[in-house]
């Protein structure tokens, strides 16, 4: 793309010297481009050719006569803009906001929805998943004996590979780090079509149960984390647990799943047990398409043979069905529909941007029909007018176009700040979007310059003099510019009503009861190593721990749980009803969580039947557990829940716990989130190495986070801890994506309303320039100022109301596609509505008060006299 | 001979140590100044264009097709060494008047 536009510039060089530097002028640049690509390189590169071109032109042609003319011409429109600079700079800002935020938007759009995957044919493979039928985001995957079944017989794919994530603590520097990776089976980097950078990748021998641990690296572990040793292979690395060989080192950028930086093979890392399983989700599966197969034959077929699994192991039945989707699309999914709703928000903006042009290019023509036809009188041809219109739309649309480049290059810069979605980060600007971005701009600039030139030249000289720019024509005109700004309005209307929807749903959300207090709490997750071995020694260690904790100044409460509310992220499994006959997954699944006796009293979760954990509910005791209100509401609606007892998880694994007591619901996964059966059960009957921690204090939590973490420090040396923030942090990083939907929507629609009230203002500076007369009359004939000012308000009332009479209908109508965005509000929410029409009304009027006091200040002399 | 102007001088002293083509040159000079003068590609033909005129640097046939090395002539290494001869010159002028200390340069 980039190339074009080099290759476009080149071409504007004069003639003898394109023909002899032009091709080793490309070459260079494309050396260039290889080496050192990037938004800074291709402005320079791109403002520089234009200058050379031009300056070249003009010393090559001192006697040719149209570089002369152009020359003059773009002196001359100079001046004229110079002379307004009001107009100038409207038009300028309003393109570069077009065609900055446009190629910003676009740009993202491009890396995380139609992003180039660093494998070979990445548009050949494809995700295919168990999902919920109702519900399509819930995945649960695919078990490891289906993945092999789908393997053998799915005919329309040439070959399949499974991965899953996992989190490994890295024990290689001064601290404890937890690193992300993958287990793959061995199919999986054939499968990619991508050759290691260095070594070998897993292969068939390596994923074995009990094969010797092996490891590769991906190249950013391997620069970030191992200073891209160059003796890395054969080197063991420490994990908690575990010390692989590292056998390979993955070319950079590749990295699957996202973010992954190391892989393991899927046998070695993972039970035979759990492999054996047919309810056991564990597994994301990926295939690669034969050639002329589409994702719906894959999907078909899985599904064909999903049937005939399921009557061999009803066990693997859960009424998910197969869905089958491209990486690609399967990688950008979450962030698709606020994309793509923003995207068409600044598709508005740059259509409103254009509107806006062109009604100030019409308004500015028409004040200048009389110098062009006297220009034409005194022998000006009309090619010569035109020509020298079109240059002046010329220039402002090329200063627009380099304004907005450089706001697209920031905007993209600023994102990560808004948002710490990795995706987000390292957005390049996209060569194509920005080149559509300048040319629709570049167009709308051009037609509105020179259409109007092209009649004023066509009228009758005699005639245009003696009407001024109150002739039939201009009427035509202030019609037209008319139309274009209610539609601005309108299209603005649509923009306001998305921001106040979004803006309506995240007041909602935070008024939102999370069940429990969130403030003057610390959180942290924290993992002791493997050194700490058996239940008694974890447990001891976390009374100690929590003890010593509760003993600091300004703590009143030290808690534990294997996860706290807001972040989700613990296991859930099928629940089963002692004396209730249901299929395995019929009742549905359970998230449970392990926490201390005191974790209700701490976190300040009401308890609402029973009793709560107590130190006698430990592993010598019969297991216990609590349930939430969710759960009681759905299956003891009538009775009293304790002393039920349930199974949560595998039938003939998990155990009879007995309900103990019923407690409030908690959102746990989120404000927004739905809030599912929970449950918890005692810390002593589910302990774990990994465990989070809050700390209830008095003052800041903030301030005791770092005393915290040095004192669990202090006790145990090699302790992991991370995340380490308040609890206020976590509930602002759940609602951080909503933020960013409703900061951008926000600053979308902000920009909207400001280019419609300078739409308005435009018309209704126009109509009082052209009503001088007018109103220096009625002035005359004992009109008030206020009868005046009326009559210009009224005008500007008048766009407003049209534009409210389509933007709403519009409005109501589009935001029926931001329902995912939406909150506990409906899309027609009547408060928004009104009070988007009055802010609407409200600016119009705004923006005709100083037309209105300026037609005030008409001296009917001066009026009569004016045309 | 005329004073050259410090892109020029630039341009020949990178092609003093033999030929080179559009992309070398480039750098070559960002490097030679430590990233003071930055030719870009208009501006960079621009100037080389002018210099095959002036007859102090020749367009080298290459096996490439596309990319074009550029020889420094004997009247272009005449002109930069009487313009390196000036500026030695005007070195030793600032030192002789203690304008810089001796360090500095």
């Amino acid at each position: 793309m980039m190339r074009l536009l080099v290759k476009y510039l080149i071409r504007l060089f004069p003639a003898d010297f394109r023909d002899f530097y032009g091709a080793d002028m490309l070459a260079t640049f494309d050396d260039r481009w290889r080496e050192r690509p990037g938004p800074r390189i291709a402005a320079r590169t791109l403002i520089d050719l234009a200058r050379s071109a031009w300056l070249e032109r003009r010393t090559t042609s001192k006697g040719d006569r149209s570089m002369r003319t152009l020359w003059q011409d773009a002196r001359f429109a100079l001046r004229t803009l110079r002379k307004s600079p009001g107009f100038a700079a409207i038009v300028i800002v309003t393109l570069a906001l077009g065609i900055g935020i446009n190629t910003a938007m676009f740009s993202v759009a491009r890396a995380v929805l139609w992003a180039s995957l660093p494998f070979t044919q990445p548009e050949r493979l494809v995700a295919v998943d168990e999902v919920e039928p109702e519900n399509q985001d819930a995945v649960w995957g695919a078990t490891y004996p289906s993945f092999r079944e789908w393997q053998t017989r799915a005919g329309s794919l040439e070959g399949m590979a499974a991965v899953s994530g996992v989190n490994r603590v890295l024990r290689e520097g001064s601290q404890p780090v937890r690193v992300h990776g993958a287990v793959a089976s061995h199919e999986f980097f054939p499968l990619m079509g991508v050759q290691p950078e260095l070594g070998r990748a897993i292969t068939e021998d390596d994923d074995q149960t009990g094969a010797s641990a092996v490891i590769v690296l991906s190249h950013e572990m391997w620069t970030n984390r191992f200073g891209a040793d160059p003796a890395i292979l054969g080197r063991s690395i420490h994990f908690d647990g575990s010390t692989p060989t590292v056998v390979g080192v993955m070319p950079a950028n590749f990295r699957y799943p996202p973010r992954t930086e190391y892989w393991l093979p899927l046998a070695a890392a993972t039970s035979p047990a759990l492999r054996a399983r047919w309810d056991v989700w564990m597994l994301s599966t990926i295939g690669r398409l034969k050639p002329g197969r589409t994702a719906q034959n894959v999907e078909s077929e899985v599904s064909g043979i999903m049937a005939t699994i399921l009557q061999a192991h009803p066990e693997a039945r859960r009424g998910h069905i197969i869905r089958v989707r491209l990486l690609r699309d399967d990688l950008g999914s979450d962030l698709r529909p606020a994309l793509l709703i923003m995207l068409g928000g600044v598709g508005l903006v740059l259509l409103i941007a254009c509107g806006n042009v062109a009604s100030l290019m019409l308004v500015r023509a028409t004040a200048r029909t009389r110098e062009l036809v006297i220009r034409a009188a005194l022998g000006a041809g009309r090619r010569r007018l035109v020509r020298q219109l079109f240059t002046e739309g010329a220039i402002l649309a090329m200063c627009g176009g380099i304004a907005g480049m450089g706001l697209a290059v920031l905007a993209t810069r600023w994102l990560p700040l808004l948002s710490h979605d990795w995706r987000l980060a390292n957005v390049p600007i996209d060569a194509s979007v920005l080149l559509f971005a300048l040319i629709a701009t570049a167009f709308t600039c051009l037609l509105f310059g020179v259409l109007p030139a092209m009649r004023a030249t066509r009228v009758e000289t005699g005639d245009a003099l003696r009407s001024g720019s109150r002739g039939s024509q201009s009427r035509q005109r202030a019609a037209a510019q008319q139309v274009l700004v209610a539609a601005e309005v309108a299209l603005c209307i649509v923009l306001l009503v998305a921001a106040g929807l979004v803006l309506q749903s995240w007041q909602r959300v935070l008024r939102v009861d999370p069940g429990f207090r969130p403030d003057g709490l610390a959180t942290l997750r924290v993992t002791l190593p493997p050194t700490y071995k058996g239940d008694t020694q974890v447990q001891n260690f976390y009374s100690r721990a929590t003890a010593q904790l509760a003993a600091l100044p300004g703590v009143t409460g030290v808690t534990m749980a294997s996860s706290l509310p807001i972040s989700g992220g613990d296991g859930t499994g099928d629940l089963t009803i002692e004396g209730r006959t249901a299929a395995p997954g019929e009742l549905g699944a359970v998230t449970t969580r392990s926490t201390t006796p005191d974790y209700f009293r701490v976190m300040g979760i009401p308890l609402l039947r029973g009793r709560s954990f107590d130190e006698h509910d430990d592993a010598s005791r019969e297991p216990v557990v609590m349930i939430n209100e969710t759960m009681q509401r759905r299956f003891w609606p009538n009775e009293d829940p304790v002393g039920k007892r349930i199974k949560i998880g595998t039938r003939n694994l998990a155990a009879w716990m007995t309900v103990i007591g019923v407690v409030k619901d908690v959102r746990n996964v989120g404000l927004a989130a739905d809030i599912g059966y929970s449950a918890y059960e005692p810390f002593a009957q589910g302990t774990s190495r990994g465990m989070e921690l809050a700390v209830r204090t008095r003052g800041n939590p903030q301030a005791l986070l770092a005393t915290i973490t040095a004192e669990l420090r202090r006790m145990e040396p090699a302790f992991l801890i991370d995340r380490a923030q308040t609890m206020q942090d976590r509930i602002d990083e759940s609602v951080a994506p909503r933020r960013l939907n409703l900061v951008l929507l926000g600053l979308f629609a902000t920009l909207a309303l400001l280019l419609s009230a300078v739409g308005v203002y435009g018309v209704v500076a126009f109509a009082v320039r052209q009503r001088t007369q007018e109103f220096g009359i009625r002035m005359a004939l004992g009109a008030s100022s206020g009868n005046v000012v009326l009559l210009v308000l009224r005008q500007g009332l008048g766009l407003a109301g049209v534009g409210v009479v389509i933007g709403i209908p519009a409005a109501i109508a589009g935001s029926t596609l931001l329902r995912s965005l939406l909150f506990g509000v409906k899309a027609t929410d009547p408060a928004v509505l009104a009070s988007v029409a009055l802010l609407v009304t409200a600016v119009a009027l705004a923006a005709c008060w100083v037309p209105a006091w300026r037609a005030t200040q008409v001296a009917p002399t001066e009026a009569l006299r004016a045309d | 001979m005329p004073v050259l102007k410090p892109a020029d001088f630039h341009i020949l002293l990178a092609l003093a140590g033999g030929p080179l083509h559009g992309y070398r040159i480039m750098k070559q000079v960002e490097r030679d100044t430590g990233g003071e003068v930055r030719l870009e590609i208009g501006s960079l033909y621009r100037l080389l264009a002018r210099l095959v005129t002036e007859g102090l640097i020749d367009p080298l046939d290459s096996e490439d097709e596309r990319r074009r090395n550029y020889r420094i002539t004997a009247a272009g290494r005449r002109a930069l060494k009487s313009e390196a001869a000036r500026l030695a010159n005007v070195v030793t002028l600032v030192r002789a008047r203690k304008l810089l200390p001796e360090t500095d340069l």
